[in-house]
């Protein structure tokens, strides 16, 4: 299982982008992984914030198969539990880079 | 930030749970921030709406509430510091409710406008938000501060720029409320650096000739210091390194950014209106052109772009001229910046 991430914004306008095999994840964020895949609507993002100015919008996509999930999320719809897997990624983007 | 667990819980870490209940704050679950928020929405668009508000205006204070996020992405967390009350322990805390004023007190006193909606909202301010979150935003209610990676960037909350420059998102919003995309979204980033700007030079009893000019210079890390976000006298030139990139803001027409990333470029083409403020405050005086640019803005349609906004901006410049407010030669500088830049 394929994790893609992005994001994008901020003040200063940047694009950090990264991919990852699940398997390669921390155990913790395996299993956050693959509750995304199974139940997206779960934490889908209900509203866009047409009014945020300088935020980041996170996006997350992840690929099984046949199967592909995306996410996108904003700085305030970012569901709980997910700071640690985006602080994860968002590290790896930077390393990447 | 959303709780999509269906106990309702946090992952607020304990200790903060801990302090926030020496502190006697009851932790709101966030489907109750959540409903309180749609709630405070919707009761001022339905205000917004209503007759009363436009014959009568209820008027606030443009009272500063600066709440502590505790390193989590919660707004309006943890109270510390209200309008008028005691100095709180923590000097972030401390100096962007202080920055608070001097924009407010700039945008009253020189502009006879008050807080971001001319009605004097409350102004909140959030600070220590996320983990070495390295940014800062305006969401359409209040300002969010992060306290910086330490090494692209310290905290956000110190640099009085950056809180004029996102409390200037919420006058735009108000008043033109320019789309946040393509050359009006630019436009929309140019009059929060322009203010962020002149802000900052009225603090610092600065002249357009003395004046550094570049926005966000005191919130870069160590091994970035001279650098800065961007410079509107120079834009392009703001910072070079291996860890931000090379500064992609055009200063001309002919380098306009195409693109699509950053909802087509208002971080980046935002240089070209900038360089147009510099070259008329440097001619006119940074005071004259602000409330040049201000009583523009006002007049300002959401999809203006840069072409229409130096129509407006000329309209504006007679008018003023006629009434004594600016320099004689106003229109004139006006006319010949836009044209430097190729408009
Ligand atoms: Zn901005």
């Amino acid at each position: 299982m394929k994790l893609s991430y992005a994001r994008e914004g901020g003040l200063f306008f940047q694009v950090s982008e990264t991919e990852i095999e699940v398997e390669d994840l921390p155990a913790d964020l395996q299993t956050l992984a693959r509750k995304l895949l199974e139940n997206p609507d779960d934490y889908r993002s209900r509203e866009k914030n047409a009014s945020l100015r300088d935020g980041y919008q996170y996006r997350l996509e992840l690929r099984e198969g046949r199967k592909k999930v995306n996410l996108t999320f904003d700085d305030l719809t970012l569901p709980d539990g997910f700071q640690p897997l985006i602080q994860y990624l968002q590290e790896k983007a930077i390393n990447d880079h | 930030m959303r709780n999509h667990c269906p106990c309702n819980c946090h992952i607020i870490p304990p200790f903060v749970v801990d302090k926030l209940k020496e502190a006697g704050v009851e932790i709101p679950s966030q489907k109750t921030i959540n409903r309180e928020f749609r709630e405070r929405r919707d009761e001022k668009n339905a205000l917004l709406r209503s007759e009363a508000f436009l014959v009568t205006p209820p008027i606030k204070n443009a009272d500063r509430f600066v709440y502590d996020s505790k390193t989590t992405q919660h707004q309006r967390l943890l109270l510390v510091r209200k309008e008028g009350g005691p100095a709180a322990p923590d000097a972030v805390v401390n100096t962007v409710y202080e920055n608070a004023a001097a924009v407010r007190d700039y945008y009253k006193t020189a502009l006879n406008y008050f807080s971001v909606d001319n009605r004097g909202a409350d102004l909140i301010l959030n600070v220590h938000f996320g983990k070495e979150y390295a940014n800062a935003f305006w969401d359409g209610d209040e300002m969010t501060f992060g306290d910086g990676d330490g090494q692209v960037f310290t905290n956000l909350a110190n640099a009085l720029d950056v809180t004029a420059h996102e409390l200037t998102h919420g006058v735009v919003q108000y008043t033109a409320n320019l789309t946040y995309k393509g050359q009006s979204g630019a436009l929309n980033e140019h009059y929060a650096d322009v203010f962020g700007s002149v802000i900052k030079q009225h603090a610092k009893k600065q002249t357009a000739a003395t004046a550094d000019w570049l926005i966000g210079d005191e919130i870069m890390g160590p091994t970035l210091q001279g650098q800065a976000l961007r410079s509107m006298k120079a834009p392009g030139t703001a910072y070079n390194n291996a860890l931000m990139g090379q500064d992609p803001q055009p200063d001309h027409m002919s380098k306009l950014y195409k693109g699509a990333a950053d909802n087509g470029g208002v971080h980046i083409n935002s240089g070209i209106p900038n360089k147009v403020f510099f070259l008329v405050a440097t001619a006119i005086g940074t005071d004259k052109a602000a409330l040049l640019w201000f009583e523009t803005l006002k007049t300002l349609k959401p999809t203006t772009n840069f072409k229409s906004f130096k129509t407006a901006l000329l309209k504006i410049a007679k008018k003023l001229t006629t009434a004594g407010n600016v320099p004689a030669t106003t229109e004139t500088v006006t006319k010949q910046s836009f044209e430097s830049v190729g408009l």
